[in-house]
């Protein structure tokens, strides 16, 4: 089910109701029930393969918690293959036999939606459990909910067992400011991807889908808004998600924090997906010993490393390792410069900032593009930058999408810089439903309808 | 039930009624300026639906739309003219605008272009009569259109201020920025310049996957003549110069348009594979759209035609 559905409008109002109006101790089933039913809306039959993990996982947490010594590890270990292998089957497969010579045969596996997600968000569950930062769940039904709560089941934020694993045993009050605040930040959420990342999604379908005949000024265009395209997408999924979880009392991380507005691309990466760039930290980064190696040269490695993970997390595709890399190799690169312990001024931050854009939109056309030859090939036609610029047909597509990438890059550096300025809006009760009301109007105006997938899902 | 939910339902009812309001008020604004347009799609899409009293009517996709000179045709048979063709669109979009036409009066001739491959069945169709959504409850037959649209559109038409989703921009471009394709100064016919020959511009006509008729795009033909001959108007379908004609699957098309054209006995004036224009560069804009000269040139061809098959022309 997507959350940009009229299904899910209905779904929601009527979860949350039932939410509110069961007693605390059936609550967990509500929730576990719905997000089977949010879950089979897409693919019923994957739901096989996330019970095989969540039994699997269920009991290794458990083992692993009653077990003491070397066992504790097997338990671990085993717990891990039996995820990284439905990774390797449902995502995998094909890439790695395509790239052995296709010695097996080719299988057609439509990949289960939001596999990378969960299967993650169940691994920090046993690691943890492992490291002892987590009791081993015993209520096999809570622990199957934290696996698959519907807000952030196929698209995150990946949580870890510590914040929200005891969510699902306390008891949650009905709040009037939580459910403001949720229904608030799903609101924007919307905003977010209706009006902006699937308007901005035309132009740039448009120009990627047929970049061989397009020219290096149309192509650069497309890949800056394809900047703004997932930005709005993904992180509308994750305010949907976060409001509709705090709408019952559940509390998810934050996962964005005005990336574009990063004066550095390790900067970037505080502020990108934050609940897998700490998931890697923590899980990867760290245990390779992190940056307290003896040399720079084990630092740079396991910057390496971590990045050329996190590519092939994003799909099965070349294009994504070398998205990987090469962010990998900007953090190489970056963390080789001096760094000045003078405050930046205003103009120096603003270049700082228009560099670090710049790169990751470098990075982006590997991202987007269907192959790496397509993607060189866009390179090359935007550092030459030849014309004619396209539009697309019709303009209004490409007009609209700049008024709203404009208008999000103005609030969200009011947010950063100047949020005093919002203290000087009126705040009472007639200018709160003013604001709404003029959202939900933009939404309606300017708004595509088409229910198109969230980029990340494919993830 | 608790103060803080009571709470709760008072505020979403309050702002319930918010929205409600805000989509009246503001659906009211919009049609007000979506009124004032005097040029493009929108434009020649009104003039069917409300107001249009021309003798002569062209209907169909942009082929329609770029290739009838209305203005030759006015000044040479001497009668009120205009070109209804719209970009893009299909059967699916002329059948209302024709029965909109035809609930108001009786003209003297429609021109119907249809395309070799009208009949096939293409998705976008569907999604592109959202051009139909500013005017839910004009009557039966738009609001049925409607409900063709994919995705729930005539639930979200509902709200008054959906039904002009994506439209401000066009309406004001159209409204300050006039211009004369698609206008009554061009009733309705909207030239397009640039030829072939210098390869400015290109177009590639989209025909590709497997041959799939579209049922609802049969029943609108059949319905559409057999309407227009039961209210006794002329009727003469036409097929305009293409470029090049090489493409096999649009021959399983043509056949079954060219079956059901005789089937129904109405005149039929193909022009598709006219030597006249074939491969002739500088007529063509790319390979299926003649220039302002091309269309010219059809019209005339056209014009020279027409009392074959009505005496009066």
């Amino acid at each position: 089910m997507l959350f940009n559905s009229v299904q899910f409008i209905f779904f929601f109002i009527t979860v949350t109701t039932l939410f509110y109006v069961l007693p605390h101790k059936f609550r967990w089933m509500l929730l576990l029930l719905s997000s089977c039913y949010f879950y089979m809306a897409f693919v019923p039959i994957y739901i096989l393969i996330l019970g095989f993990t969540i039994v699997i996982d269920y009991f290794a947490g458990i083992y692993i918690e009653n077990s003491s010594g070397h066992r504790r590890k097997v338990f671990l270990v085993v717990s891990l293959i039996a995820n990284i292998s439905v990774l390797c089957v449902f995502k995998y497969y094909n890439f790695i036999n395509d790239n052995i010579g296709s010695i097996f045969p080719y299988l057609a596996i439509l990949l289960p939606i939001g596999l990378s997600f969960h299967t993650f968000q169940a691994m920090s569950y046993t690691i943890e459990v492992y490291r002892g930062n987590q009791k081993a769940e015993r209520n096999f039904g809570i622990y199957a909910l934290f696996v698959m709560f519907y807000p952030q089941l196929v698209a995150g934020p990946i949580e870890r067992p510590q914040n929200l694993l005891h969510q699902f045993h306390e008891k949650h009050e009905f709040s009037l400011e939580r459910v403001s605040s949720g229904l608030k930040q799903m609101l924007i959420g919307f905003l977010k991807k209706l009006v902006i990342a699937d308007r901005i999604g035309i132009y740039v379908d448009t120009i990627y889908n047929n970049s061989a005949t397009q020219s290096g000024q149309s192509l650069a265009c497309a890949t800056v808004f394809f900047a703004f395209q997932i930005y709005c997408d993904f992180s509308a999924y994750s305010d949907i998600a976060i409001g509709a979880a705090r709408v019952m009392g559940f509390d998810l991380m934050k996962n964005f924090n005005r990336p574009y507005l990063a004066t550095s691309v390790s900067q970037f990466w505080r502020r990108w997906h934050i609940s897998l760039s700490t998931w890697f930290k923590d899980y990867v980064y760290i245990p390779l010993g992190g940056s307290k190696v003896k040399s720079k040269v084990l630092v740079y490695r396991n910057l390496l490393i971590v990045f050329l993970i996190s590519g092939l997390w994003h799909g099965a595709n070349w294009t994504y390792v070398v998205w990987g890399a090469l962010n990998g190799l900007l953090l190489i690169i970056e963390s080789m410069i001096p760094k000045s312990s003078k405050r930046d001024n205003l103009i120096k931050t603003a270049l700082k900032t228009i560099f670090t854009f710049s790169l990751i939109c470098i990075t982006w056309v590997f991202f987007r593009a269907s192959n790496i030859t397509d993607a060189i090939s866009i390179l090359g036609k935007i550092i030459r930058f030849e014309g004619p610029f396209y539009p697309g047909n019709p303009k209004d597509h490409f007009y609209y999408a700049c008024v709203a990438i404009m208008a999000l890059m103005f609030f969200e550096f009011i947010t950063e810089y100047k949020p005093h300025l919002y203290k000087l809006l009126p705040n009472n009760v007639v200018a709160r439903y003013c604001y709404y009301t003029l959202v939900a109007m933009i939404i309606m105006l300017f708004g595509v309808f088409s229910e198109g997938q969230f980029i990340y899902f494919q993830f | 039930m608790s103060k803080k939910v009571k709470t709760l339902l008072v505020k979403l009812l309050v702002l319930a009624l918010a929205l409600v309001v805000a989509d009246l008020a503001g659906g009211l604004v919009l049609k007000y300026l979506f009124n004032k347009q005097r040029s493009g799609k929108y434009f020649t899409t009104s003039h069917a639906i409300k107001d249009g009293k021309e003798q002569v009517l062209i209907f169909g996709n942009s082929h329609a739309a770029q290739h009838f000179d209305a203005p030759l045709m006015a000044k040479t048979l001497s009668k009120s003219v205009f070109n209804f063709g719209n970009q893009g669109q299909s059967l699916l979009y002329t059948y209302p605008l024709v029965k909109s036409v035809l609930s108001r009066y009786q003209p003297e001739l429609i021109i119907l272009n249809l395309d070799y491959n009208e009949l096939r069945y293409d998705p976008t169709d569907y999604e592109r009569l959202a051009i139909l959504l500013p005017y839910y409850h004009a009557n039966s037959v738009i609001d049925s259109t409607i409900s063709l649209i994919p995705d729930r559109a005539a639930l979200k038409a509902k709200s008054h201020l959906y039904r002009y989703n994506s439209t401000l921009g066009y309406i004001f471009l159209n409204t300050y920025g006039h211009s004369y394709g698609k206008s009554m100064q061009s009733l309705g016919y909207d030239p397009i310049e640039g030829d072939m020959c210098t390869a400015t511009a290109s177009h590639v006509e989209a025909d590709s996957g497997k041959i799939t008729f579209d049922k609802n795009k049969i029943d609108y033909l059949i319905k559409l003549i057999s309407y227009i001959q039961s209210k006794q108007v002329k009727l003469l379908i036409t097929t305009t110069p293409l470029m090049e004609y090489d493409s096999n699957k649009k021959q399983v098309y043509k056949e079954k348009l060219l079956q059901l054209l005789t089937k129904m006995n109405v005149n039929y004036l193909d022009y598709g594979s006219s030597a006249e224009f074939k491969g002739k560069c500088k007529l063509f804009h790319d390979t299926s759209h003649l220039n302002a000269t091309g269309a010219a040139l059809w019209t005339k061809t056209l014009l020279n035609d027409l009392p074959k098959y009505f005496d009066q022309f």
